[in-house]
């Protein structure tokens, strides 16, 4: 079965994270005034990792399950870590997690338990700057994502697939980018086909929007474009999203507006898993 | 009473990787399993610490529960916190570790009878004449899932109590034979005997002779990928 094989430091899998840099993404972030998209793409990547590293962190430390790499497009298109990390395509994800630029501190509401909010002093690992400089050369990128993902591939050819997230307002300038992510998305290991999600980050004010199941219901033509693009969640992915209640059918795609992709870390099996409802 | 334990960590990882536990005390007729959730952290502090305690405690302990789970939380807090952790290891430790557990009494002498505590997917089989008498605490191989229910070591104790731990109890006598396995041989177990076979001829077979037999045994199981790569703790007991 397609999507089962076991993801092990042996046998490690990777997530390739694609990011708009272009310019328009300093215009406003979901009808928020005062924050940029460039800031919601950054935080959205950012948590992305923290979240991947504390998956794969055991008691010793962490584990290489994944290779983690990062390509931002915008003036240019390039592997965008930066800090000890600048340069480098896929890197495994003990060294991403040892390397961040900085750690902030920023306050975050939380339950109080009684009804109300109190605010709570959290750390926030940073590894990647808002950049919105230049045009919008997602093909390029996805060709680049392509080459990355090739020679990952080669190199652990059983893997459970790679999986790309896409984090853009969806406005390419060089292309169709719906040919070059079909390519992308033909990549296969022994366990099946890479997989291709897209964030969609919209100056739009609408509701944000988590893993759609058809294009009507999406508010414009970038967004349509993206979820075109987009693999569907294989039966496994399926499964584990509708533990959490998501309501997901066979046509439901990787997509999400305005919204994050965390959920997608906590879909993966990389052994007994801790539910939600159980913390 | 007798009894032999067999353990073998999940392939890939070292043998101090392993993160399943056990203790058995058969002169008092105590034995315990317990399997540390992987996506968890210091899962194995905390396997160790769960089986180690329900062996050496003085009392039956599914009665007691109350009265010592909430002092080997704090042990467990005490151990793992008292080093400084790096950022990615603060948040698992917040949420603290989890584990499945069993325990098995069986009364030594007299009326011969046993009792057992579980929470989640580590189960008992005992074996009577060539028959499967009780399994527990799933009973059926489709039950088993990524997701077992588990003992979490900063989970209030009501909640286990109240809606996680499960009990049984039953007679035993002369003969009788019980294995103690975490999941992945445990599903394998109830899978044959769904399959109208008899697993135990075939667990029995494979560890009669050395630990090594019974590792070539799981090793041919997984390569035909009848057993989920996965820690396997198995512990044979006879009566």
């Amino acid at each position: 079965m397609p999507y089962s094989a076991e993801i092990s430091r042996v046998t490690p899998s990777c997530f390739l994270f694609l990011i708009d840099q272009s310019g328009s993404m300093s215009d406003p972030f979901g009808g928020q005034l005062g924050r940029k998209k460039a800031e919601g793409v950054a935080d959205a990547i950012n948590r992305l990792l923290q979240n991947l590293v504390i998956k794969c962190n055991k008691s010793e430390g962490v584990r290489d399950y994944y290779h983690v790499g990062v390509i931002g497009y915008g003036r240019q298109v390039a592997p965008a870590l930066g800090g000890a990390l600048t340069g480098r395509d896929l890197v495994p994800i003990s060294e991403i997690a040892d390397a961040p630029l900085r750690i902030e501190q920023r306050v975050k509401k939380v339950d109080d338990g009684a009804g109300g909010l109190v605010d709570q002093t959290i750390k926030f690992q940073v590894w990647f700057e808002p950049v919105a400089d230049g045009t919008t050369p997602m093909c390029q990128a996805l060709e680049l994502a392509r080459q990355t993902i090739g020679t990952f591939i080669e190199r652990y050819p059983n893997c459970y697939p790679p999986i790309i997230i896409n984090i853009t307002d969806g406005e390419a300038t060089d292309g169709d980018p719906e040919p070059p992510s079909a390519t992308l998305r033909s990549l296969a290991s022994t366990d099946g086909p890479v997989l291709f999600f897209n964030a969609h980050v919209s100056s739009r004010p609408d509701h944000p929007i988590e893993f759609p199941c058809s294009e009507t219901q999406l508010p414009d033509d970038y967004a349509r474009r993206l979820f075109r693009m987009s693999s569907t969640l294989p039966p496994p992915i399926q499964e584990a999203a509708r533990r959490e209640e998501m309501q997901i059918t066979d046509e439901t795609r990787g997509f999400v507006f305005n919204a994050d992709l965390v959920a997608v870390i906590r879909f993966l099996d990389i052994g007994t898993k801790v539910a939600q409802n159980l913390r | 009473m007798d009894s032999t334990t067999f353990w073998l960590p999940k392939r890939g990882n070292d043998p101090d990787e392993y993160e399943d536990a056990f203790a058995v005390d058969p002169a008092r007729g105590r034995f315990a399993i317990a399997d540390g959730a992987s996506e968890s952290s210091f899962a194995d502090t905390w396997a160790k610490l769960l089986v180690e305690q329900y062996v050496e405690s003085p009392v039956r302990w599914q009665q007691r529960w109350r009265d010592w789970l909430p002092s080997l939380q704090q042990r467990w807090l005490d151990k793992v916190g008292s080093r400084p952790l790096p950022w990615y290891a603060e948040s698992k430790f917040e949420q603290g570790a989890f584990a499945t557990f069993l325990g098995l009494l069986v009364e030594p002498v007299g009326r011969q009878r046993w009792w057992a505590v579980a929470v989640g997917d580590s189960c008992l089989f005992q074996v009577r004449e060539d028959r499967l008498l009780a399994s527990f605490p799933l009973a059926v191989s489709d039950d088993f899932g990524t997701q077992p229910s588990l003992l979490g070591s900063r989970t209030p104790v009501d909640i286990v109590t109240a809606e996680r731990e499960n009990h049984c109890n039953g007679e035993c006598q002369p003969g009788d034979r019980f294995f103690l396995a975490t999941d992945a041989l445990a599903h394998w177990f109830l899978k044959q005997h769904e399959e109208k076979r008899q697993p135990w001829h075939t667990v029995l077979a494979a560890c009669q002779q050395s630990a090594d037999t019974f590792v070539a045994w799981i090793e041919a199981l997984r390569d035909e990928r009848d057993i989920r790569n996965d820690d396997v703790t198995l512990v044979i007991i006879d009566v």
